[in-house]
């Protein structure tokens, strides 16, 4: 491989980190946040992503799973190159190290499971709701997905799963965006890269209540009798 | 005072194939001493704890005033020269390896030839030879100097690539001190001259892209060597310079 087709190569997984993988990550615990305000609040917010009607597909392959493919794929080369070495050197950037490549691995297989789950083989179930009358409003993607996941965060093992399978993704962010900055020579120097840890720390944090607030929105603001009559119309409905 | 004494683990290894094995020692203890005069009384009397008579420990050493870079050893499991390392400053026992990174010829002494294979890799000389005198080069400011200095007092010691997690079998990286090798001749008005061949150097496999951002290596630095620094600034360079590559393909 020439020089500079491995150069571009290395470079395009760090950027895709930031754009569009971190957008999308601010973006998409955005959306989720809403959940803390009801049902309606996010079936909103999720109503905007999806007026992009035909173009969806386009977008989300182009700003999510390609972009995210790649810097899969890259990254498990990047990161079977490691010999982590924190028992000798317990540094905080060499943990920093150590622990990108495992919230890596961790993200890796949260997301899988996340995106399986929840955009492919829940979608293809719950897409035969969409339309249906429930409680005077008329069904749309945010309300299914909104009473779907509310059941589903009533369990604790769930909530624990996407505590830290949001958390690994939080991380592996916040210090990818350190190192980022290290990476395209942005920060120099200790002194702004100590400062730019800070800047990282405080979206990691941000991001972090964001799940949180997600998660518990989720969690509080579930109502069984709405899940039981929508199981009702999805038993009856034609399959 | 007189019977104080200093344990050692010392980690052994007869010829460059044969398999490492660990040998304790305990030497006495005199006001001052460092690592190599604890291997120096070793030498006197090569016996084990446990009295079995050894062949004595070979180690590397040269200036013995931390300029040299020979004597690198891990020490408590840290890249170190073993010349700075004082004894009672250390934990007991002591543990002596030698590098990991680098191929063991005996003992506690190895072959640090990858590291001059990389300074020529990237070029790290000013380009002043050639068939008639070209005269004094160009002068360079104090403040550059003084950052250059900093630069110029790496001594090829390799604890930088001992503490790199990045720096490995699997891994083809070339570790911090090449690239703070190349910034320092970058800097150079007259080394300048061959900057585009050592970024192109280190843009390819094994260049600063490689790099973990680890930081061990500016951590571990007996010389105290700005090595990230040299890392970011490099990156830098190396993007801008790719990108002006791509525009003239």
């Amino acid at each position: 491989m020439s020089n500079l087709n491995y150069f571009l190569i290395r470079r395009v997984h760090s950027l895709s980190g930031l754009v569009p993988l971190g957008l999308f990550l601010f973006a998409h615990l955005t959306t989720n946040s809403m959940a803390a305000f009801g049902q309606e609040a996010f079936a909103h917010k999720v109503e905007l992503i999806h007026s992009l009607g035909p173009l969806l597909p386009f977008v989300e392959a182009a700003m999510i799973f390609v972009p995210l493919a790649i810097h899969i794929v890259l990254g498990i080369f990047i990161a079977l190159t490691a010999r982590s070495n924190t028992t000798d050197l317990g540094y905080t950037r060499n943990w920093a190290y150590t622990l990108q490549r495992w919230t890596g691995w961790a993200a890796l297989a949260f997301i899988v499971y996340h995106t399986m789950e929840l955009r492919f083989l829940d979608e293809a179930n719950t897409g035969a709701l969409r339309g249906m009358m429930l409680n005077g409003r008329e069904l749309t993607a945010g309300d299914i997905f909104f009473i779907h996941m509310a059941e589903e965060f009533q369990s604790v093992i769930y909530m624990a799963l996407y505590v830290v399978g949001g958390i690994a993704v939080i991380y592996h962010f916040a210090n990818g965006l350190c190192t980022f900055c290290m990476t395209w020579g942005i920060t120099v120097g200790p002194r702004s890269q100590q400062i730019m840890a800070w800047i990282a720390f405080g979206a990691g944090l941000a991001l972090f209540g964001m799940l949180m607030t997600s998660i518990a929105g989720f969690h509080f603001r579930h109502d069984p009798a709405v899940y039981q009559q929508m199981q009702d119309l999805l038993n009856n409905a034609p399959h | 005072m007189a019977d104080k004494k200093v344990h050692l683990i010392i980690k052994r290894q007869e010829n460059p194939d044969s398999a490492p094995y660990w040998e304790e020692f305990e030497v006495p203890h005199t006001p001052g001493m460092n690592v190599i005069s604890a291997l120096m009384e070793i030498r006197l009397n090569p016996v084990t704890r446990d009295g079995k008579h050894v062949r004595p420990v070979t180690w590397d050493s040269g200036c013995l005033e931390e300029v040299c870079g020979a004597c690198s050893m891990r020490i408590n499991g840290r890249p170190r020269q073993s010349c700075s390392a004082l004894v009672d400053q250390l934990e007991q026992p002591v543990r002596l390896e030698p590098f990991s990174k680098f191929p063991v010829l005996r003992d506690l002494m190895v072959d640090r030839t990858p590291m001059f294979e990389a300074l020529k890799r990237v070029k790290a000389w000013v380009p002043v030879d050639g068939t008639y005198a070209m005269g004094s080069g160009e002068k360079i400011d104090p403040d550059q100097q003084g950052t250059m200095y900093k630069y110029s007092e790496c001594m090829t010691c390799g604890c930088c690539l001992e503490a790199c997690p990045q720096y490995n079998d699997k891994s083809a990286f070339i570790g911090a001190s090449a690239i703070g090798q190349a910034h320092l001749f970058n800097m150079n008005p007259t080394g300048k001259n061959l900057k585009k061949d050592r970024l192109d150097e280190l843009m390819g496999p094994g260049g600063v892209v490689d790099c973990g951002n680890a930081q061990n290596c500016v951590r571990v630095c007996p010389k105290g060597i700005p090595l990230t620094d040299a890392i970011a600034a490099i990156g830098g360079e190396v993007t801008v310079h790719a990108v002006k590559k791509l525009l003239r393909l």
